[in-house]
C-alpha cells in the first residue's frame, strides 16, 4: 500500500532542514566548527500514514522530531503543514497561530517517568493543556479526557493520581491520552517505547495502530527498532548522520533495501533466522564525529561499496531505479531520475 | 503549631512596660517567674512580647528575601542567558560586601526600628535562596515534562510559576525556615550591639544588651539567661518543622507522624508558658 | 536440573534464595533458582525488568547490596579440581577477591559509570592484571595492549593512555571485555552489555563474545532481554520471571519450541523482520507485580492466559517436557503441550 489515502498533498512537508550546532572553544569562544545535527532534510508526511523513523545515535532523528514539534528552530530549510488550505510555512508562526499548529501537531517523549509533572495530578494536567489550547467549556474539556482515556484503556477514576503512582507503561498511556485529547492530525513518537519493556512495548505498538485505524491520525515514528519501524511504519525513513538517506515501503523491507548503510543495518538486527547471520554485513570502523564530516556522501567512509565519487559528490534522495513508485534512495549506485 | 504558639505567648498577663522601681532587680519568684529588670518591670511579659517582635522581623524578612529570592532565581534560571548574567552579577555585589558593613549601611540610611530591620535584612539575605532557586530551575528546565509543556504551546509564565515552581517549593521551604532562624539570630546580634531596633520596643536581641554588663552577667542572671534561651529553643523548633514541612510537602512521601510529636513536644514547652 | 550429569559443570545454582530488605519488609527476590552450566558453554538468562536475572548474577559473585543476602541454597563453583561453595565465602575475604577478576569476569551494561573517569583505561585494565597475577607493570602494559589490539581497539598503544570518556559506547564496552578477560577466566558474567549501544555496533560485540567464548572454551552467562540476540549466541536458555526460572533448555528448544505461557507471549511479543503486520502482536495484560505481591503458587498466575484454581495454590516445580527441556507449569499434558484455548491461543 503506498499512498494511504488519494490526497497528492502531504499534510507536513520538510524541505532540506538544517540543524547547525556551532562548536565554540578556546579561551575567546571562537567558533571552532559546526556539528551539523540535520543536514537537508526532505520528508513528506501523508494524512493517515505512519513515517516510521530509523538509524543509530547521531543520526539526528531525534534533533529531527524536536524540529517537527517545533520544539527547536531549524537553522535554515522550510516546514511547511496543511492546515486544510495548502501548505503553509510553520517556522514563522506566532501567538495564536502557532498555537493552532501545537493544537494540530503534538509529541510524546521518550521518558515516562519525567514526562508528567510530578506534582500535578494527571486529569488536572490533561484538562490544563485544553483549557490552554482555548477549550473553554469545562464539560467539553472532561468529556474529551474521558473519551482519550477509554481510546487507551485507562480508567477514569485513575485520573486523580499523581504520575509516580502508575507504571512506566501506563505513563505512556497516559500521554498519548494527554496529546489525544487535543484532537491533533499528527503526532510525533519519539523512542517512546524504548524504555519499556518488552511485553509492555507490545501493547503501546499495538494501542498505537488501533488509534490510527479509528482516528486516521497520522504518526512519525522515530525508532532504534528496524523490526517494530518496519511493523509499526506505512513508509520507513532511514538517517544516517543528519541526512535521510532512504525512504521506503515498509512492507518492502528487509528484501528491498538499496542503500548500503540500509542493509547493513538489516542485516546486523539479531534475527531468529540461522541465515541472515551468515549473510550479515559487519561494518567496520565507527560513525564519523559530527564536527568532522566527510566531504561527499556522509557513509563514505565505511561504505563496502564506495566509489570515487561518492567521496566528493553529495548523494541527493531521488526514486529508485529498480523499485520506482514509493522508493526514493541517496546513493550513487541508484542511477534513476527525479 | 508555633505561630499558634507565639500568639499564645502575647497572652501574658503583666504589661511589659509596668515600671515598679522598688521591685527592681528580684531574682525569679512565684510574682515573677523570670523576675525583673533594674526598672522592676516584669521579665517574663518583656521576654514574651520581645519574642513577639523577634520572630515577627524573622518570619516577615525571611519570607520577603525568600520572595525576591524565588522571583529573581526562577526568572533567570528558566530564561538564562543575559537576564541571568545580570542577575548574578548583582547577586555577587551585594555578596561581596561583609553583612554587617551592609546592614550598617542601610541602617544608618533608614534610621532604626523593626520595620527597617525587616526591609534590610530582606535587601541583604536574598542570594542564597536565589541561587537555590536558580540552581534548581536549570535542572528542572530540561525536564521531559517542561519539554512537553512547550510543546504544547504553554506561556513562559505559565511553565515557570506553575509548572517548576511547585517542584521546588521543598527546598525553598527549608530555605525560609533556616532563614527564620538566621534573621532571628542576627537580629539578636544588631540589637545586641545596639543598632537593630531600639530598646524601647522589647526583642530578644536588645533584652540581650543587658548582658553587654559583666555584673549583670554574674549576679542578675535572669535578665539574660531567660532571652537567650528562647532564642535558641525557638530556632530549634523552627528547624524541625521545617523537616517535617519539607517532607509532608512531597507528594510522594508518607505523613511523619513521629516528627509531627517531636514539634508539639517542643512548641508545648513555648505555650504553656503562662 | 539439565544438562546430563556427567557433564563438566563450571558452575552449579542449587535451589539459592535471595532476600532483600527493604525499610521492615523482606523481599523474596530469586526463588529458588537452580542452573547448571557445562564449561564452555554459552548461557543465555532472559526475562524482562524485575525478573531477578541481574540479582543472580550479582549473587554468583557475592556482589549484592547491603540488604540482600542469599538465605539458602549454593552456589557451586568449580575451579581446577576443587569445588567452592561461593556464598559461604566471605564476601570480600581473599578467596572470593582471587575469584573476582581472575576466575570469574564481570561485564556491566552502563559503562561510563563502571569506568573510572579519572583513570586511564590502560592502567584500569592493567590493574586487574597486577592485582591478580604477579607480574611487572610493564609486562602488564604489553599484555593489555595486545587484548586491545585482539578485541578490535584501533590504535591501542595510543588508546591505552586515553581516558573513558573519549571512547564511543562501542569501545568503552570493548575496554570493559578487556577488563574482564585479561585475566583469562573460566567464567565471564556479562550483564546486558549492548543494550545501550546501537545494533550495528552490538553485532561487532556479539561476535566478539562468541569468538571469546570458542577460542578459549570459555564459558559465557549473558544476561539481556532480547530473545533474537539468545538466538545467534547461546547454547542454553533460562527464562526468568519474578525471581524463579520457569523454563530451561538448548536454544533450540526454548526459542523454537517454547511451552511456557510466559516464554510464549515473551516470544510473539516481539516483531522480527519478517513479522507479518496483519498479526496483532501478542501481549500479556498488566505488568510484572512486585516479589510482595506473590507469596504462593506460581508467579505469572495472574497474567496468565491459562490460569487455573490450581495454579495459585502451592510452588509449581519443573516437570522435564524433553532430555534438557523443562518448563514450570503445570497446565501441560502428558505431551509436555498447553492445552488449545477457547477462542485461541
Amino acid at each position: 500500500m503506498l499512498r494511504v489515502n488519494n490526497t497528492p498533498t502531504p499534510l507536513y512537508k520538510v524541505g532540506q532542514i538544517k540543524k547547525h550546532f556551532p562548536v565554540l572553544g578556546g579561551v575567546l569562544r571562537r567558533t571552532k566548527g559546526c556539528v551539523k545535527a540535520l543536514d537537508g532534510v526532505d520528508l513528506e508526511v501523508f494524512r493517515g500514514e505512519t513515517i516510521a523513523v530509523i538509524g543509530e545515535s547521531g543520526c539526528g532523528k531525534t534533533t529531527l522530531g524536536r524540529m517537527l514539534a517545533l520544539l527547536d528552530k531549524p537553522t535554515g530549510g522550510d516546514l511547511s503543514f496543511d492546515f486544510g488550505q495548502g501548505l503553509q510555512d510553520v517556522t514563522s508562526l506566532r501567538g495564536v497561530d502557532q498555537m493552532r499548529f501545537r493544537k494540530k501537531v503534538q509529541m510524546i517523549f521518550q521518558d515516562p517517568y519525567t514526562s508528567f509533572n510530578p506534582r500535578q495530578r494527571v486529569g488536572a494536567a490533561m484538562d490544563e493543556v485544553l483549557r490552554v489550547h482555548g477549550v473553554k467549556d469545562e464539560a467539553e474539556r472532561t468529556a474529551r479526557i474521558l473519551e482519550a482515556c477509554e481510546m487507551v484503556n485507562i480508567r477514569p477514576e485513575y485520573l486523580q493520581r499523581y504520575p509516580h503512582e502508575f507504571s512506566g507503561g501506563q505513563r505512556q498511556r497516559l500521554a498519548i491520552a494527554r496529546c489525544l485529547a487535543t484532537k491533533p492530525e499528527l503526532i510525533i513518537a519519539d523512542e517512546i517505547v524504548s524504555a519499556l519493556d518488552v511485553s509492555i512495548q507490545a501493547q503501546i505498538v499495538n494501542l498505537l495502530l488501533k488509534i490510527q485505524k479509528e482516528t486516521g491520525l497520522s504518526f512519525i515514528f522515530v525508532t532504534h527498532d528496524v523490526a517494530v519501524a518496519r511493523y509499526v511504519g506505512h513508509r520507513v525513513a532511514v538517517m544516517y548522520l543528519g541526512n535521510v538517506v532512504e525512504i521506503l515501503p515498509a512492507d518492502s523491507l528487509p528484501e528491498a533495501a538499496e542503500h548500503p548503510y540500509t542493509i547493513a543495518l538489516l542485516s546486523a538486527v539479531p534475527s531468529m533466522n540461522p541465515t541472515a547471520k551468515e549473510q550479515r554485513v559487519v561494518l567496520q570502523g565507527e560513525v564519523p564525529s559530527p564536527i568532522d564530516m566527510p566531504s561527499g556522501c556522509a557513509f563514505s567512509t565505511r561504505c563496502p561499496s564506495v566509489m570515487d565519487i561518492c567521496r566528493t559528490d553529495r548523494p541527493v534522495l531521488k526514486i529508485s531505479n529498480i523499485s520506482k513508485g514509493d522508493h526514493q534512495v541517496a546513493c550513487h549506485l541508484n542511477k534513476g531520475a527525479k | 503549631m508555633i505561630i499558634s504558639a507565639v500568639f499564645a505567648v502575647q497572652i501574658s498577663g503583666a504589661d511589659p512596660d509596668y515600671i515598679d522601681p522598688i521591685n527592681g532587680r528580684l531574682g525569679p519568684s512565684l510574682d515573677h517567674l523570670m523576675g525583673t529588670d533594674q526598672l522592676g518591670r516584669d521579665m517574663l511579659s518583656r521576654v514574651l512580647s520581645g519574642g513577639k517582635q523577634s520572630i515577627y522581623i524573622g518570619v516577615l524578612a525571611s519570607f520577603l528575601a525568600n520572595l525576591i529570592g524565588t522571583v529573581l532565581g526562577a526568572t533567570a534560571g528558566y530564561l538564562g542567558g543575559k537576564i541571568d548574567s545580570v542577575v548574578m552579577r548583582v547577586s555577587e555585589l551585594v555578596m561581596t560586601f561583609p553583612q554587617l558593613i551592609l546592614v550598617l549601611i542601610f541602617v544608618s540610611l533608614l534610621g532604626q526600628g523593626i520595620n527597617n530591620v525587616i526591609i534590610v535584612f530582606a535587601l541583604t539575605g536574598w542570594m542564597t535562596t536565589f541561587r537555590l532557586v536558580r540552581g534548581e530551575f536549570f535542572s528542572l528546565r530540561e525536564e521531559a515534562f517542561v519539554e512537553a509543556d512547550r510543546a504544547f504551546g504553554f506561556s513562559k509564565p505559565r511553565i515557570i510559576f506553575r509548572h517548576i515552581l511547585p517542584n521546588t517549593m521543598s527546598p525553598i521551604v527549608v530555605a525560609f525556615t533556616i532563614n527564620i532562624a538566621i534573621f532571628i539570630i542576627a537580629e539578636a546580634g544588631l540589637s545586641f550591639l545596639g543598632l537593630g531596633v531600639p530598646v524601647t520596643t522589647p526583642t530578644w536581641g536588645n533584652l540581650l544588651t543587658a548582658a553587654q554588663n559583666p555584673v549583670v552577667v554574674d549576679e542578675y542572671w535572669w535578665l539574660w539567661v531567660f532571652p537567650a534561651m528562647s532564642i535558641a529553643i525557638f530556632v530549634l523548633g523552627v528547624n524541625f518543622v521545617g523537616d517535617g514541612l519539607r517532607d509532608v510537602l512531597d507528594p510522594r512521601h508518607k505523613s511523619l507522624i513521629a516528627k509531627s510529636k517531636w514539634k508539639v513536644a517542643l512548641v508545648g514547652r513555648l505555650g504553656r508558658k503562662k | 536440573m539439565s544438562p546430563s550429569t556427567n557433564q563438566d559443570l563450571i558452575l552449579d545454582l542449587k535451589s539459592v534464595n535471595v532476600k532483600f530488605k527493604v525499610e521492615d519488609d523482606t523481599l523474596h527476590i530469586l526463588r529458588d533458582v537452580s542452573l547448571s552450566v557445562p564449561r564452555g558453554s554459552f548461557l543465555c538468562v532472559v526475562g524482562e525488568s524485575g525478573c531477578g536475572k541481574s540479582v543472580t548474577a550479582q549473587a554468583i559473585v557475592q556482589l549484592l547490596p547491603d540488604n540482600g543476602e542469599v538465605s539458602s541454597g549454593e552456589i557451586l563453583f568449580s575451579q581446577g579440581n576443587q569445588v567452592l561453595e561461593l556464598n559461604k565465602l566471605e564476601k570480600f575475604g581473599k578467596q572470593m577477591r582471587n575469584i573476582r577478576g581472575a576466575k570469574i569476569g564481570m561485564i556491566f551494561q552502563d559503562t561510563l559509570s563502571s569506568l573510572n573517569p579519572a583513570h586511564k583505561v590502560g592502567r584500569q585494565v592493567a590493574e586487574s592484571l597486577l592485582q591478580h597475577l604477579p607480574i611487572s607493570k610493564d609486562e602488564a602494559r604489553t599484555r593489555v595492549v595486545e587484548l586491545f589490539r585482539k578485541l578490535g581497539i584501533p590504535d591501542p598503544e595510543r588508546r591505552y593512555e586515553a581516558y573513558p570518556h573519549e571512547f564511543s559506547g562501542g569501545m568503552r564496552q570493548r575496554v570493559m571485555i578487556a577488563i574482564a578477560t585479561i585475566c583469562e577466566p573460566d567464567l565471564v558474567i556479562a550483564d546486558e552489555p549492548t543494550t545501550a549501544l546501537d545494533v550495528t555496533i552490538q553485532a561487532q560485540i556479539m561476535a566478539l563474545l562468541k569468538d571469546l567464548q570458542k577460542s578459549a572454551g570459555r564459558t559465557f552467562i549473558l544476561i539481556t532481554h532480547n530473545m533474537a540476540l539468545v538466538s545467534e549466541v547461546a547454547d542454553h536458555v533460562a527464562v526468568m520471571y519474578l525471581g524463579r526460572v520457569v523454563e530451561y533448555g538448548t536454544v533450540d528448544q526454548v526459542l523454537r519450541d517454547p511451552r511456557h505461557p510466559y516464554t510464549k507471549a515473551l516470544m510473539a511479543s516481539v516483531p522480527n523482520l519478517d513479522a507479518d503486520k496483519n498479526v496483532e502482536l501478542q501481549t500479556v495484560d498488566g505488568q510484572t507485580p512486585s516479589p510482595a505481591e506473590v507469596t504462593v503458587g506460581c508467579e505469572f498466575a495472574g497474567r496468565c492466559p491459562y490460569v487455573i484454581a490450581a495454579c495459585k495454590e502451592k510452588t509449581i516445580e519443573m516437570t522435564q517436557v524433553n532430555p534438557g527441556h523443562d518448563v514450570r507449569c503445570i497446565r501441560l499434558d502428558q505431551n509436555g503441550k498447553l492445552p488449545v484455548l477457547a477462542g485461541g491461543a
